[in-house]
C-alpha cells in the first residue's frame, strides 16, 4: 500500500501560518511561487497572525523560502512546544524532527520563520478548537479514496510505488489550498498534497498534484524548468488513461507564462518521464 | 518525533527546572516582539536590502533556481538520486486567485501581493474540503 498519511496538527498549522504570508509582487519569481491560498478552515486568521500581519508583509519577500521549511521541524504540536521558549535559531539538530530543514533555516534569513513560529505556538490553542477538528476530519475521509487513486496512478508511474526503495512519502494535508510542496531532504522525498476541492474535484486530482510534485523532485533546481518538464512528463503519462480528464481540468487554467516552454523543456521533460517510469 | 531537549544543550536550563507555561509564553512573546521589531524597522529604512546583503540573512531569495539553462545533468538522471541535503522545497502548482490575506487592510507589502504565476486552476474553494 502506498505510504500516505494524515498531516499531523503541527504539520498542518504550519501551514496555516505559511498561507497568511503575503509574498510581494517585488519578490524573486521562486519567492513568488511559494504564496500559498489561506485554507478555508471556516475559522478567522488567529489572533497573533493577525496582529503581526504587518511584520510577517515586511519579512515576506527575504523569509518566505527559509518558513517553508517550518512544517518538517516538528512532527507534532507537542515537540514544538517543547522547545517554544527557543528561539530557532538556538536549536540543535536534535531536538528537531528534519536536521536538514533546521540547517536550512539556520542558513536563511530565519525572521519570519522565527516570527511565524512563535505566532504559531500563540494561536494554537484557538485553531486548535475552531480549525483543526474540521481540518482532520476532512483529511481522514479522502485518505482511503487518495491512496487508492495513487496506487492506480502508479500503474502509469512506478516511481510512485510504495515497492520503490525512494518512493514519495506521502502527506495529505487541509492546509495547502490547492497546491502541493516537495521536500527533497534525504534519499526518499517528502510530499505534501491538498485535499481536493470538494465541489469540482475528483480524488484523482490529489494523485495527479503527488505526481506533479514527484515529478518535480525528480527534475532540476531550476523552477521554470522544472515545473515544465512535470507537467509535460505526466501530461505524456495520463494521455489516454482514466486520469486525462481530471488532469485537463486541472491544468486547464493555469498561469504558465513563467515557465520555460515545453520545447526548452523537452530534454528535461523526457528524462523526467523516464524516472517516474522507472520503478 | 523530536526528543526532549537534553538539559545540557540548553544553557538557560543548567541549574533551572523546566519552564513553565507562563514562562514558555513569556519567552515567546519576548522573542516575538524582538522579531516584530526588526521587521519594522526594515519597513522604516534602517535595515535595508537585509534580504540581500547581511551576513546572515537568506541567500534563497537573491538568487536565481541554481543549476544551468537547460537544467539538468542528463548523465546524473541516470541514477536517480533525489538529491539530499538542498532541501529547499518546491513550490508550486499556485492558484489563480488572490491569496494575500487580508490583502486590504495588511501592511504595505500585502498590498502588493496579487495573484501570482501559478500552475494550479482557480480554486472556488481554495481550502479543498478542510
Amino acid at each position: 500500500m502506498t505510504e500516505l498519511r494524515a498531516a499531523t496538527d503541527y504539520e498542518e498549522l504550519a501551514f496555516f501560518a505559511l498561507s497568511l504570508v503575503p509574498v510581494p509582487r517585488s519578490a524573486d519569481p521562486v519567492a513568488r511561487a511559494a504564496q500559498l491560498p489561506r485554507p478555508s478552515w471556516g475559522a478567522p486568521v488567529a489572533g497573533p497572525f493577525h496582529e503581526d500581519r504587518a511584520a510577517i508583509a515586511a519579512l515576506a519577500a527575504a523569509g518566505v523560502l527559509t518558513a517553508q521549511h517550518l512544517p518538517r521541524l516538528f512532527q507534532d504540536l507537542a515537540g514544538a512546544r517543547r522547545v517554544g521558549a527557543r528561539a530557532l535559531a538556538e536549536l540543535t539538530p536534535s531536538e528537531v524532527a528534519s536536521p536538514v530543514a533546521l540547517a536550512t533555516i539556520h542558513r536563511g534569513d530565519a525572521r519570519l520563520a522565527e516570527l511565524l513560529f512563535c505566532d504559531l505556538l500563540l494561536a494554537e490553542a484557538e485553531l486548535a478548537r475552531h480549525a483543526l477538528p474540521n481540518a482532520r476530519e476532512a483529511v481522514a475521509s479522502a485518505l482511503a479514496p487518495v491512496r487508492a487513486a495513487v496506487a492506480r496512478l502508479a500503474r502509469l508511474a512506478p516511481s510512485l510505488a510504495p515497492t520503490t526503495r525512494a518512493g514519495p512519502q506521502i502527506v495529505l494535508t487541509s492546509a495547502l489550498g490547492g497546491a502541493g510542496r516537495v521536500y527533497r531532504e534525504a534519499e526518499r522525498c517528502c510530499i505534501y498534497a491538498s485535499l481536493p476541492c470538494p465541489t469540482r474535484e475528483p480524488f484523482e486530482a490529489t494523485a495527479l498534484l503527488v505526481l506533479h510534485e514527484l515529478a518535480v523532485a525528480l527534475g532540476p533546481r531550476a523552477h521554470r524548468i522544472a515545473e515544465r518538464a512535470a507537467l509535460d512528463a505526466v501530461a505524456e503519462l495520463v494521455q489516454g488513461t482514466a486520469f486525462a480528464p481530471a488532469f485537463r481540468a486541472r491544468t486547464q487554467d493555469l498561469d504558465l507564462r513563467s515557465l520555460a516552454s515545453s520545447e526548452e523543456a523537452r530534454a528535461t521533460t523526457l528524462t523526467v518521464r523516464a524516472r517516474l517510469q522507472s520503478a | 518525533m523530536a526528543e526532549p531537549p537534553p538539559k545540557a544543550s540548553s544553557p538557560a536550563d543548567l541549574t533551572e527546572a523546566p519552564a513553565s507555561p507562563d514562562e514558555d509564553r513569556a519567552a515567546i512573546l519576548s522573542r516575538r516582539a524582538r522579531f516584530i521589531a526588526s521587521a519594522l524597522a526594515g519597513l522604516a529604512g534602517a535595515a535595508v536590502a537585509i534580504g540581500c546583503t547581511s551576513e546572515n540573512a537568506s541567500p534563497q531569495p537573491c538568487l536565481s533556481p541554481t543549476g544551468d539553462a537547460s537544467g539538468l545533468d542528463l548523465d546524473a538522471n541516470l541514477r536517480r538520486d533525489v538529491t539530499p541535503i538542498d532541501a529547499t522545497p518546491q513550490p508550486c502548482l499556485q492558484p489563480w486567485i488572490d491569496a494575500a490575506p487580508d490583502a486590504a487592510d495588511a501592511a504595505p507589502d500585502a498590498a502588493d501581493a496579487g495573484p501570482l504565476p501559478c500552475l494550479a486552476p482557480p480554486l472556488l474553494d481554495s481550502g479543498g474540503g478542510g
